[in-house]
Formats: C-alpha cells, sequence, structure tokens
C-alpha cells in the first residue's frame, strides 16, 4: 500500500464517520444520507483498489488518471447540485403555500389579545 | 353582473405610505374592502393597515410581491368576490383610477391600468426602452398591444381570479400574468390610468436585467404546459 493510498483511505474512513455520526444526531434525515454514505463507501473502494481508476481511465479514452478522477467528482458534484436546486425549489414553493394558508387562517380566526 | 369588490394592496414596510392610501381609497365612495397583505414587513405595516381599518392578511414570511398577490387572489376566491382590484401600497397609484378600474372590470376579463395611453412615460431612458421593448416583445407572443406591462394596477374579474389565485406566477408577477391569461383565454383590456411618483423608497423592477430575465422567464413558460382555467 503506498503512502497516498493510506492518507486517502484514512480521508474516506473518516468522512464515513462524520456521515454516521450527523445520521445518529439527526442533523441528516432522508435519502442524502444514504447517498453520502455510498459517496464515502465509493471513497473507500478507490483507495483500496489502485488498479480501478486506471482501468476506468483507459475505458474512458483519457490519459490522465487524477483527471478522470476530478471529472467524475465534477459531473457528480454538478448533479447533486442541481438535485439539490430542484429541491429548494420544492421546499419554497410549499413555504410560500404554507404562509399563504397561515395568512388567510389567520383572517378567519384572529390571534386573541391579551 | 353585481360587483363584489377586494381592493388587494401587497405591503412591505410601508407603514410610513400605507394609511395614506388606505384613506385615500376610503374617499372614493364605493362599497368594496380593503385587504392589505403584509407581506413580512419588519416595521408596523400590520398595526398601521389594522388602525385605518383594512383586513389584513399577515404573512409570517416574506414572499414578494407575487407571493403576496396571489394572497389576496386566495382570499377574494374563498370569500366569494367577482372583481380584485390590484394596487401598490407605495402611494403610485392614485386612489382617482379605481372608479374607472372598477367600471371597466367585468366578469372574465383583467384590466391593466396603463400609464402609457395617453401620456408619454418621463421615466428614466433606460426604463423607458426596456419597456418598450417587454411591449414588443410580449405583443409577438399574445398577438396584442400591452401599453404597460409592468403597470401593477390591474382590475381582475370572474374566472380569472380563481385561474391567477391557482396559477400566480412569482417570479416576474407583472409581465408574466399577462401570458398566462392570453393562454387561458381570458380577455385583457388596458384603459389609461395617472401614477404619480412614488412617496418614498425605490422601485423594485430594475430595468435592464429585469426584463431579460422576464423575458427568459416566458421563453421557459412557453416551453411548460400552458395553464388552462
Amino acid at each position: 500500500m503506498s503512502k497516498f493510498q493510506i492518507i486517502a483511505l484514512i480521508i474516506s474512513l473518516l468522512w464515513i464517520i462524520f456521515v454516521v455520526e450527523l445520521v445518529r444526531r439527526r442533523k441528516l434525515i432522508g435519502g442524502y444520507s444514504l447517498l453520502w454514505l455510498l459517496t464515502g463507501i465509493l471513497l473507500v473502494v478507490f483507495a483500496l483498489w489502485e488498479n480501478l481508476l486506471l482501468k476506468l481511465t483507459h475505458l474512458l479514452g483519457l490519459v490522465n488518471p487524477p483527471s478522470t478522477f476530478f471529472a467524475l467528482v465534477i459531473i457528480f458534484l454538478a448533479l447533486i447540485l442541481l438535485e439539490f436546486s430542484v429541491r429548494i425549489s420544492r421546499l419554497s414553493r410549499q413555504n410560500k403555500e404554507m404562509a399563504q394558508k397561515i395568512a388567510l387562517l389567520e383572517i378567519k380566526f384572529p390571534k386573541k389579545i391579551k | 353582473m353585481k360587483k363584489k369588490i377586494l381592493i388587494v394592496i401587497p405591503a412591505y414596510n410601508e407603514e410610513k405610505n400605507i394609511g395614506l392610501v388606505i384613506d385615500e381609497i376610503r374617499k372614493e365612495n364605493i362599497p368594496f374592502d380593503i385587504l392589505v397583505i403584509n407581506d413580512g414587513s419588519k416595521d408596523n405595516t400590520l398595526l398601521s393597515a389594522q388602525r385605518h381599518g383594512a383586513i389584513v392578511a399577515d404573512l409570517p414570511t416574506n414572499l414578494g410581491i407575487g407571493g403576496a398577490r396571489q394572497t389576496g387572489l386566495l382570499y377574494a376566491q374563498e370569500n366569494g368576490y367577482n372583481l380584485c382590484l390590484q394596487m401598490d401600497a407605495d402611494g403610485q397609484h392614485s386612489a382617482k383610477n379605481i372608479k374607472r378600474l372598477i367600471k371597466a372590470g367585468q366578469k372574465n376579463r383583467v384590466v391593466i391600468g396603463s400609464r402609457f395611453i395617453k401620456n408619454r412615460y418621463k421615466g428614466a431612458f433606460s426604463r423607458r426602452i426596456g419597456i418598450i421593448l417587454l411591449s414588443f416583445f410580449l405583443r409577438m407572443i399574445i398577438r396584442k398591444k400591452i401599453t404597460d406591462p409592468t403597470s401593477g394596477l390591474r382590475a381582475i374579474g370572474g374566472k380569472a381570479i380563481s385561474f391567477l389565485a391557482k396559477n400566480y406566477p412569482v417570479d416576474y408577477p407583472e409581465v408574466e400574468p399577462i401570458v398566462f391569461l392570453h393562454w387561458a383565454g381570458i380577455e385583457i383590456k388596458e384603459i389609461p390610468v395617472v401614477m404619480r411618483s412614488r412617496i418614498s423608497g425605490n422601485s423594485s423592477i430594475a430595468p435592464l436585467n429585469y426584463m431579460v430575465k422576464v423575458i427568459l422567464a416566458i421563453l421557459i413558460d412557453c416551453l411548460r404546459e400552458k395553464p388552462k382555467i
């Protein structure tokens, strides 16, 4: 195992521990916890399996393995950001509808003034 | 048509203007209710509006002008109003226009108060260009001339109320509704109105970059499924 592999492995494991801890404290809920855990596991696989990146590079017809890695990471992050935008749009729509409903309900049932 | 009229005034941090605006409207001797939408103001807009006798919908967060106007339409729909008048809280829209808007307002019709039918607009050059281009662009899509597409002074009648309550575009709440209404087959009519310069504060409609965004938004709307009544 090369020195770099060890560092990569440590970082990946720290990542997984961090995610698990967030889930345990309920700071991270829903489908995303699974996604980020899988990301961590994938990082571990890349750290342990030296040739995977090389093979992937050849497969994609690229030359430089680190570039392959970065390209994959960037594509992954872009997809996640897009997904977040979709989710934010949905949340703001729901938030708007709720605010409107609250305001209209308060007209029907006014707050009691002490 | 017996008109049951609701005047909707979205207000964000307008404690100084809102009372004056309400009082001015009340002087017009027409039976209507006034609904102020307090759009998450940080000042005393809520109290000020209540003190002047308006019904107030108090939004817990700031939704922006589109979400606020939609709240007014939802209220109108729920309470059986058949004419909904949209005004601004900054005092730009003179209450003197109300009577004529109400007169022109009819079932399934939207009336827009236009500054430019009779008067030449004297605003900043860039804004004038913006409005002319926007108007031209709109004309290509809806095949009808709208001289003042960014006017917020409108009378919305009948089915148009429930249609817009359901399909109110939040991002560009002045121009996009015109396109939506056109698609839904609702008549749009412009009448000349007089507007004052603002009592205080700044307009949220920034000319050039606003225009580009509006046009993009409408082009995207063209790709979407068209809203129907």
